[in-house]
């Protein structure tokens, strides 16, 4: 609602703001989402079609004649059954098993998974699902205005030490990668400084909105999520440094520095403005990164997120729960970016007008 | 290249990035074990790092010194292959998006390229490692990479053959009748050759990166020897408790260094790139 009422006063009648943004805005996003989440479920589809095993064959097998035939009652080899069939089943047509993986995915049902039998697949992922989610979005939000802020400062200050120090550090923790990352701090975190407890495995709550269930959280979610901030920080700090120095050297900036503007009002409303825009667009374009990165981490420090909880679906050899974790992470990552994409037009006045 | 050649940082930075690699493919010739250092129990375990064995020995009884060299050929090796090919499948979709007219297959490139920048490329590709499981090496593990690690780059071509699309001599080109291939080779690979060059050391540093990544969740070549097959057997065996740093330590600095010398050789070649500086 803040898009529209505030963009009304300058652009004639309401209807008009609504409509424009709905053609302008929603309607080419919402395509470029169904696009993003086409392409993604598809490969995640394809990929577990042309393997050269076959896991439904060797899945039931080896339920059946190890331990299932005594562990397990008739009818619950016969749902295994019937569920991977459903999900790997090739004795149907590739169109239909591809609408049925669809049809699963929007209806949130990948059969039950193999490690946690009975449950159903979804219902673990969404038990595991507030931990990541709550842990993302903290760390990212966060990153990304510390991030900002360290970058138009480093280019601000660029002669000074300050300036240049922030530049190093950025330039030199940008390439590393994520898992590397994640061990340096593990090594420090658990055995040097014995300030982090890793608890492998299990010990996932049910999620609830109270403060006992936050704080429990927030333990175990410091140690990965500072990793995260301090990773990703350094990403959006290199960037911004990097397009801070661009929109000063524009000439409307220097125009401004010429007819004596206070240097506050340049930083705050020209520097900062510039770097915002395209730095809504990086966000909404290396989310799929960010999200990689957490899963590494969290599977680094056992935090009992879906990166977790998709090393103990690997180790397993749990295909529903895997294929699950796989399709809703395309799912979240595509809905996330398409929502910034949405509130993009309340940065950036140009898209908003329908100009440019 | 007159530019390259003046830039003295520039060149210390690859003479180093040039020594790694020699000594990458090179070093497993003068290999003083007969056996290839992956292997278990050729030497005592757990040595801390001596004269005899500089970088120590592992709780599987193997020579860390060597196990990182053969890992280093590794992570290059696997580097170039999807270097190789996701710049080439950036150049050709980069080029499709910029090049089509119609205004919707332009969009429906364009998406396309936007969903290879969001995905979540690591579930994916854990997922791939799991169903290839008895397969993996770092030639299908760099192929899987290449084949799905272009997207970003692939909106740097759109963007930049975009603002190209104006000028003369692409209308020159057209309209003497060159196809799309032509264009391709003789009018827009030229003008990108720069970007190229940072991207395909880009692309090296995400794919040793991506091999590190499997490694943690034990989907890399585990029987060879790779950074993420150190990382997957240290963590197995708990060396991070147990104070066996050497283990993990050498092979992780050195990691490090690499990709931070060929960022550092990136982010100078992208300086005189948006300087204007042909290559």
């Amino acid at each position: 609602m803040s898009v529209l009422s505030s963009t009304r006063q300058s652009s004639g009648p309401g209807y008009t703001t609504l409509g424009r943004y709905f053609r302008g805005v929603f309607l080419p996003k919402f395509i470029r989402f169904i696009i993003i989440l086409f392409v993604g479920l598809t490969i995640a589809f394809a990929v577990t079609r042309i393997n050269p095993i076959d896991p439904a064959n060797a899945l039931i097998q080896k339920l059946t004649s190890s331990y299932g035939a005594n562990v397990l009652r008739p009818e619950e080899i016969e749902s295994f059954r019937r569920a991977i069939l459903a999900i790997f089943g090739r004795d149907r047509p590739i169109w239909e098993q591809y609408i049925s993986y669809l049809v699963g995915v929007f209806t949130f049902n990948f059969g039950p998974s193999f490690t946690y039998f009975p449950s159903l697949a979804t219902d673990i992922i969404s038990s595991y699902l507030p931990w990541t989610v709550f842990l993302l979005t903290f760390s990212t939000i966060v990153s990304w205005i510390i991030g900002i802020t360290m970058g138009v400062l480093a280019s601000i200050f660029e002669r000074r030490a300050i300036g240049k120090v922030l530049n190093w550090i950025s330039l030199v923790v940008y390439p590393i990668p994520t898992t590397i990352l994640a061990l340096v701090f593990l090594v420090l975190f658990v055995s040097q400084l014995r300030a982090y407890m890793i608890s492998p495995g299990g010990g996932v709550t049910a999620f609830r909105l109270d403060l006992e269930t936050l704080a429990g959280m927030f333990s175990r979610a410091w140690a990965p999520a500072l990793v995260l901030i301090f990773y990703n920080t350094m990403v959006w700090a290199l960037g911004t440094k990097g397009l801070a120095d661009v929109v000063r050297s524009e000439d409307y900036v220097r125009y401004a520095v010429i007819r004596g503007l206070p240097l506050k009002y340049i930083y705050s409303r020209y520097l900062v403005k510039g770097v915002l825009p395209p730095q809504i667009t990086a966000l909404a374009l290396t989310l799929g990164n960010i999200f990689s990165g957490a899963m590494v981490i969290e599977r680094a420090f056992s935090y009992p997120g879906l990166g977790s909880l998709l090393s103990l679906a690997v180790a397993s050899n749990d295909y529903p729960l895997v294929l699950g974790i796989v399709s809703y992470s395309i799912l979240g990552v595509a809905l996330a970016a398409f929502i910034l994409d949405l509130i993009y037009p309340l940065i950036d006045p140009r898209i908003r007008y329908g100009a440019g | 290249m007159s530019y390259i050649l003046m830039n003295r940082r520039l060149i210390g930075l690859v003479a180093f990035i040039l020594a790694m690699v020699i000594v990458a493919f090179v070093g497993p010739y003068f290999n003083p074990y007969k056996v290839e250092p992956q292997r278990w129990n050729y030497v005592p375990k757990d040595r801390p790092p001596s004269m005899e064995y500089p970088f120590g020995t592992t709780t599987l009884g193997q020579d860390v010194l060597w196990l990182t060299i053969y890992a280093r050929r590794e992570s290059f090796a696997m580097g170039f292959i999807t270097a190789a090919i996701s710049i080439d499948i950036s150049l050709i979709v980069g080029s499709l998006a910029a090049y089509v007219r119609s205004p919707v297959a332009s969009e429906v490139v364009a998406s396309v390229i936007d969903a290879f920048c969001v995905m979540p490329l690591l579930p994916i590709l854990i997922t791939i490692s799991l169903l290839w499981k008895q397969q993996l090496n770092p030639i299908f593990i760099g192929v899987i990479l290449g084949v799905l690690g272009w997207g970003g780059f692939a909106r740097i071509i759109r963007a930049a053959l975009l603002s190209l699309q104006e000028r003369p001599f692409v209308y020159v080109a057209k309209a003497s009748g060159y196809g799309f291939f032509d264009l391709l080779i003789k009018v827009y690979t030229p003008q990108v050759i720069g970007w190229l060059i940072v991207a395909f050391i880009n692309r090296i540093i995400f794919a040793i990166g991506m091999e590190a990544s499997l490694g943690l969740f034990g989907l890399t070549s585990l029987n060879r020897a790779s950074i993420g097959s150190i990382i997957h057997w240290s963590l197995t065996y708990q060396a991070f408790l147990r104070g066996i740093w050497w283990w993990y330590t050498f092979p992780i600095v050195l990691v490090v260094v690499t990709v931070v010398v060929l960022y550092l050789i990136v982010f100078e070649l992208q300086k005189s790139l948006r300087r204007g500086v042909t290559l």
